[in-house]
């Protein structure tokens, strides 16, 4: 019982905890800002596939 | 900043970068509401990219990394709305990235060349981005998948930059630059060899204008399926033209069945067509509440939407018909309440001419920068008829009448009446004093108007303001030139303040 | 070569459209119709007490009127056309015709009858849909539009008798004028020939803008002329080109291509022979408008038609006329903010020049084009492109 409710307030603590940092990344839109980051990335990842010519 | 519109300065959210600096308070309520919604949507991504066939689409083609912006295109389409307004954004444009995600899904999981599945692929009709779907409406084991909308159309919304990869590569082929950059960017993608590899056989379509018609016969190369073409009459207004016109939409049926082996399903047919009625009486009632003095789904809030489940949807997902129903439960608590769509209504204004991808957020600007109330836009004023649900003959000719009626080119194509004397008849029926023209550059359907519109308006002493843009390439006119082309307009001839001074000049130039 | 006795007639009266011969049938009571486009079958246009002519604005220097209203950013086909209607150039037409070819077009057409460009009491302006695929069902649709909003209209505005008799003496009279143009024209399948690509446009123009009736003593003169006329020990061309795209009503356009070094053996433009200068064969079973409407839409070679067996064609009727007109090049042009061709210039240059190994220039060019110093220096360079290719021992 005792392990229960420890297990349990530790989620509870872990979901306070990521519902937080979720308010604070949609406020400040921090997804955005890394996508962004992302971008340059994936650029260079698509560049390496070839590109036959159109018959 | 608050509950209250224009209660924030939003230019302030630009610096020059990619991102804004940070989301909107728009008071505990809204901001909540807006939040939740935020998380719902990135569930809905992070569902689609944990099917590995969705992982592998996102990895191989260049055009997917364009929805790492979607909640930032939503964003957009939110700014400075609260209450009703906010509520309806909402339920489109999330439902929006739940159906692209779909649709997304669906070619992926067939496409062969990342490991797709034969069998769906087989199942599958590739249909022209410009084409109204209605003619899978009566194959209900088929799917009908555009890959030119989630290649194309929908990322030209979601980043302002996210086409001229592919129009530079157009160019490079030899296309012109003065053509309309929507089929040049098709075009890219399929030079590029970035379309999915799938479907058991292809349509194509004359709509919108001459410079999609163009841009398929190229495209058509890369495709590895049979394909058929369907030529929707140019003066459809002409009575003389319909037979032509539902003989064409029996020609493609028959090559459908003749590719596929499906049967065409009255039953399927008549049943979706009861819905997409039904959709259609919902809009009907959006208009009218518009007509009055407390006008509710306006502006951003109804052209995209109005596109997808006009022209995408076509009346098979009853999941549209809910969504349009609570649509309207919401805006008429709001009507019955009296609620402002903006803080200080200034000037009612119809939307004519085709809207600039890049910036499909330019109405909700001239809400919250000027007071201007925009009710409605050419490209949602498409056909409000209710279509047969009974009589097999009449269906072929209302399938013709709706590819004709398609978004936009029901009013570039089909004559002088529809396109430019229609545009009178609105401003009556919607009391609107101000016409925002947009004027898209590479447009040869409407440009040749030009003149004829502004000696009109002057005729009847409407607000003409041109906003000339580039369609799906900034480069030609950048989204604070189009500002600016309001901006003098509202300083110099009407002598009017902005309600939200930072919005007049911010740089987006950057931005997404 | 000694100069054909006709040719500085016609090169005058293409000065203008309301020119002598024009108002010499006007005169005797033919209706003047007008027409921009081969869409419309152009006999339809020429039944008896009627004569066709497509609609030109040659000398055109400036257009301002057109361009507020249709914008800098369209055709200057177009745009010059609304410049000279509303100039009052084309108050001599009884009718004007057009079939929906291309959006700007229909524009043009539209705005000329708005700001009501003809006066006339009678005057109209048909909009006629056209299909965009040369299957049964554009046929048919093709014959249905002809017969409901041109022959019908023509019937009811101005009495014109517009029955089978009426259709095969226009189709006679058509006929006639393109075996003469087609005779001439073949004399550009020489090596030494008697017939330069300029003259050649010159009275191929003249045959779609002049009344065919009052045209056709002197078609039959010059092709007596040419039967017997000598060509050049030495000619200055070059090279051989076929010159194909979108519309040359100028002929000028094509001196400028021969003065640079390039004769232009084959004229697949629109204004041209290559198609629109065929005999209409027809047979005494089936209806006649019926014929005359498949013949029209089998060889339209307008890349507005969209169905993939007309796009396949129109590159293999290039690679075929190249051939037969011993061509070693392909001279592709434009017109600016031309739609239509711009895609099918951009196709056939990849289909025919990269794949094909045709030489191809591709140009996108100005209306009025006939002194461009930009555009003679292209055809320069493409004509030595092509010599050093055959020096090199290229295929051509």
């Amino acid at each position: 019982m005792k392990k229960l409710l420890k297990g349990t307030g530790i989620a509870l603590l872990a979901a306070l905890i990521l519902f937080l940092l979720s308010l604070v990344v949609y406020f400040f839109n921090l997804d955005m800002k890394l996508a962004a980051k992302m971008q340059p990335l994936l650029n260079r990842w698509y560049d390496r596939f070839p590109r036959p010519p159109l018959p | 900043m608050g509950k209250k519109m224009n209660s924030e300065p939003l230019g302030k959210f630009y610096n020059g970068g990619r991102t804004r600096t940070r989301r909107e308070w728009r008071g505990v309520r809204d901001t909540w509401y807006d939040y939740t919604r935020w998380l719902g949507n990135w569930g809905s991504m992070v569902k689609f990219l944990s099917n590995p066939q969705c992982l592998k689409g996102f990895f191989r083609y260049r055009w997917m990394q364009n929805y790492l912006a979607t909640p930032d295109f939503i964003d957009r389409h939110t700014e400075g709305l609260r209450g009703p307004q906010l509520r309806v954004a909402h339920k489109e444009f999330d439902f929006i990235v739940t159906h692209v995600c779909d649709t997304m899904k669906s070619l992926f999981e067939a496409d062969q060349r990342i490991g797709g599945d034969p069998e769906k692929s087989k199942k599958m009709v590739i249909l022209d981005e410009n084409m109204m779907t209605q003619i899978m409406n009566g194959f209900p084991n088929l799917r009908g998948n555009c890959m030119q909308i989630p290649a194309i159309y929908i990322p030209s919304t979601q980043q302002q930059d996210s086409i001229t990869f592919y129009i530079d590569k157009a160019q490079e082929f030899g296309i012109p630059g003065d053509v309309c950059p929507m089929p040049a960017g098709e075009l890219g993608v399929a030079l590029e060899d970035e379309y999915p590899i799938c479907g058991k056989c292809a349509l194509q379509c004359n709509t919108t204008c001459d410079g999609s018609l163009m841009g398929n016969g190229i495209e058509e190369r890369r495709y590895t399926m049979p394909t058929w073409q369907v030529a929707v009459p140019i003066r459809y207004t002409d009575p003389e033209t319909r037979s032509y016109a539902a003989q064409e939409i029996k020609n493609a049926i028959r090559f459908v069945e003749e590719q596929t082996g499906e049967k065409w399903d009255w039953g399927a047919y008549f049943k979706r067509m009861e819905n997409f009625n039904k959709e259609t009486e919902y809009f009907r009632s959006w208009l009218e509440i518009s007509r009055t003095k407390y006008p509710q789904v306006i502006g951003n809030n109804v052209a995209l939407y109005r596109d997808a489940y006009y022209q995408v949807g076509g009346g098979r997902d009853p999941a549209f018909t809910q969504n349009e129903k609570e649509i309207c439960e919401i805006m008429l608590k709001a009507y019955g309440e009296k609620n402002p769509v903006v803080s200080q209504a200034r000037h009612r204004a119809i939307l004519w001419g085709v809207q600039a991808q890049y910036y499909s957020a330019f109405p909700l600007w001239l809400q919250n920068c000027w007071g201007i109330v925009p009710l409605i836009d050419m490209l949602s004023l498409t056909s409000t008829e209710l279509y047969s649900t009974t009589d097999k003959e009449q269906a072929y000719y209302d399938m013709a009448d709706l590819y004709a009626k398609m978004n936009m080119r029901n009013r570039s194509e089909g004559g002088y009446e529809v396109g430019v004397e229609d545009l009178w008849r609105l401003c009556q029926e919607f009391d609107a004093d101000t016409v925002i023209m947009y004027e898209h550059i590479g447009c040869k359907s409407m440009t040749g108007y030009h003149g004829i519109f502004e000696q009109e308006a002057l005729k009847r002493g409407l607000h003409l303001i041109w906003v000339t843009h580039g369609l799906m390439d900034p480069r030609k006119a950048s989204r604070q030139n189009m500002r600016t082309e309001v901006n003098r307009y509202m300083r110099a001839v009407l002598h009017e303040e902005p309600l939200d001074p930072s919005l007049e000049e911010f740089d987006d130039s950057n931005a997404w | 070569m000694k100069d054909l006795k006709y040719l500085y007639t016609l090169e005058n009266l293409l000065q203008d459209c309301d020119n002598e011969m024009v108002r010499a049938a006007k005169e005797e009571g033919q209706l003047a119709v007008g027409t921009v486009c081969y869409q419309l079958p152009e006999v339809l246009l020429n039944l008896p007490g009627c004569f066709s002519t497509r609609l030109r604005a040659p000398r055109t220097s400036s257009m301002e009127m057109g361009t507020y209203y249709m914008t800098s950013l369209t055709c200057e086909y177009c745009r010059a056309l609304l410049e000279r209607a509303l100039e009052g150039s084309f108050q001599f037409l009884d009718c004007l015709f057009e079939p929906a070819s291309c959006s700007q077009m229909a524009d043009c057409a539209e705005d000329m009858e708005a700001l009501a460009a003809c006066t006339k009491e009678k005057f109209f302006c048909q909009h006629v849909d056209t299909p965009m695929k040369d299957d049964d069902n554009a046929l048919s649709h093709l014959v249905h539009m002809c017969r409901v909003r041109v022959l019908d209209k023509l019937h009811e505005v101005y009495g014109v008798d517009t029955g089978d008799e009426a259709l095969r003496k226009a189709v006679a009279l058509h006929n006639e004028v393109c075996r003469l143009i087609t005779e001439m024209g073949e004399y550009r399948k020489e090596l030494r020939p008697r017939i330069t690509g300029y003259e050649f446009a010159v009275f191929t123009l003249a045959s779609y803008c002049l009344p065919k009736d009052k045209l056709l003593p002197i078609l039959r003169e010059t092709a007596e002329e040419l039967r017997t006329r000598e060509p050049d020990e030495r000619h200055k061309w070059r090279v051989r080109v076929v010159l194909a795209g979108s519309e040359i009503d100028d002929p000028d356009f094509v001196k400028l291509i021969e003065d640079a070094g390039a004769y232009v053996a084959a004229d697949r433009f629109c204004f041209g022979s290559l198609p629109g200068r065929q005999e209409i064969v027809l047979n005494d079973t089936e209806d006649v408008l019926t014929q005359i409407c498949r013949q029209n839409i089998r060889e339209c070679q307008c890349p507005r038609y969209m169905n993939t067996a007309k796009i396949n064609e129109r590159k293999s009727y290039l690679d075929r006329l190249a051939h037969e007109y011993k061509a070693d090049g392909i001279v592709f042009q434009q017109m600016n903010f031309c739609n239509f061709w711009g895609y099918e210039r951009a196709g056939a240059t990849h289909i025919l020049g990269e794949l094909g190994g045709w030489p191809v220039l591709s140009v996108d060019r100005p209306y009025v084009v006939g002194t461009s110093g930009q555009l003679r220096t292209r055809v320069q360079a493409f004509v030595e492109r092509i010599e050093l290719k055959k020096l090199q021992g290229g295929n051509v």
